[in-house]
């Protein structure tokens, strides 16, 4: 019982700061592309061995955070989903897009519950 | 940037990548868009594609660039090194072959570089050492006292002569000295670069380690005497 609610903590923690963690991204990718440029602009040992170490680093590390992203984000969308038709199929009117089809998925796991 | 004419299509193609990425990035900086599918795929072209043409194209760029005399002469203990390669005067092993246009901006890659399987990944694995051995010991030497100190790992291979010295030529086996030790050299037992031969290729380096060596051996008789 507890991994599925750590998972979902892990989801909702991500969903929340899913513009953080992509500013965070942006600026990675842009040091990595600097270092990469200053590479060619001046080829001597130094640049070079941090363009294809740190630079390529960073871009790789930037790309990795914007897939979680982007899957957590795909994941809550079907949640989402998940929640409207559960609300939908129990009868419970639908309102406001966003916030009430979370508390009507509540409602309609709490009417699961109560029927035998 | 642009004076290798073989890098250039590759460095031109990184920095068109690199400028269309910084440009969607700052874009999604400065414009804080909601996280759309439009969003995402501006995002995935700035974070992911773009910046792998960058990376990939620049390293070729790269590569071709740790080849070049210029960039193995940018370390100072490799100066006088660099100086002998580019001297118009120079009679030696090393000058003679940098005033090969075969051999042209890429006269020490073309040497000293691994002509096995894995050649430039081999060499430049090799290279990292140079830089390990710059950055912790040689960095702060003065060139008088590096010169001494630098000294290539192992004897030069004959194989790498014989790329374009094939051993073949009846030219080259009309020489006494080459008949005599054709066996050797193709062995790898004889190093054309060995004293005596046609070498050392970097006299001058050769003419420091025997100076260093004797300043050495009259100190240890100096302390003798004192003793």
């Amino acid at each position: 019982m507890t991994r599925p609610r750590k998972g979902r903590d892990a989801i909702g923690l991500i969903s929340r700061r899913t513009r953080g963690i992509l500013v965070v991204a942006a600026i990675m990718t842009l040091l990595g592309l600097a270092l990469m440029v200053w590479s060619m602009a001046e080829p001597k040992p130094m640049p070079v061995i941090l363009a294809m170490s740190a630079g390529q680093g960073l871009g790789i590390f930037a790309f990795l955070l914007f897939g979680i992203v982007v899957l957590v984000d795909q994941l809550r969308a079907q949640r989402e989903a998940g929640a409207r038709e559960a609300a939908v199929s129990s009868g419970i009117p639908e309102g406001a897009p966003g916030e009430l089809p979370v508390l009507a998925a509540r409602s309609a796991a709490a009417s699961r519950e109560a029927s035998p | 940037m642009f004076n290798d004419p073989y890098s250039f299509p590759y460095t031109a193609f990184a920095l068109g990548c690199a400028g269309l990425a910084a440009v969607l990035l700052l874009w999604y900086l400065i414009a804080r868009p909601k996280l759309g599918r439009a969003t995402k795929i501006v995002l995935l072209l700035g974070i992911g594609v773009l910046p792998l043409g960058t990376a990939a194209n620049g390293n070729v760029a790269g590569f071709n660039a740790t080849k070049t005399r210029t960039f193995c002469g940018s370390c100072h203990v490799m100066t006088p090194f660099n100086d002998d390669a580019t001297s118009q005067g120079s009679t030696s092993l090393a000058a003679r072959h940098s005033r090969n246009e075969e051999f042209g901006s890429e006269a020490c890659y073309m040497c000293h570089a691994d002509y096995g399987m894995f050649e430039t990944v081999v060499t430049k694995l090799g290279g990292m050492r140079h830089v390990y051995e710059y950055a912790l010991n040689f960095h702060q030497l003065s060139l008088d006292e590096a010169l001494p100190r630098i000294h290539i790992r192992r004897p030069f291979p004959s194989s790498t002569c014989m790329r374009c010295h094939s051993t073949e030529n009846p030219g080259w086996r009309r020489v006494g000295d080459h008949r005599s030790l054709l066996d050797q050299v193709r062995a790898g037992e004889v190093s054309c670069a060995s004293n005596g031969c046609h070498g050392p290729a970097h006299p001058f380096a050769q003419v420091a380690h025997l100076k260093a060596e004797q300043a050495e051996q009259a100190r240890a008789i100096e302390d003798g005497g004192a003793r």
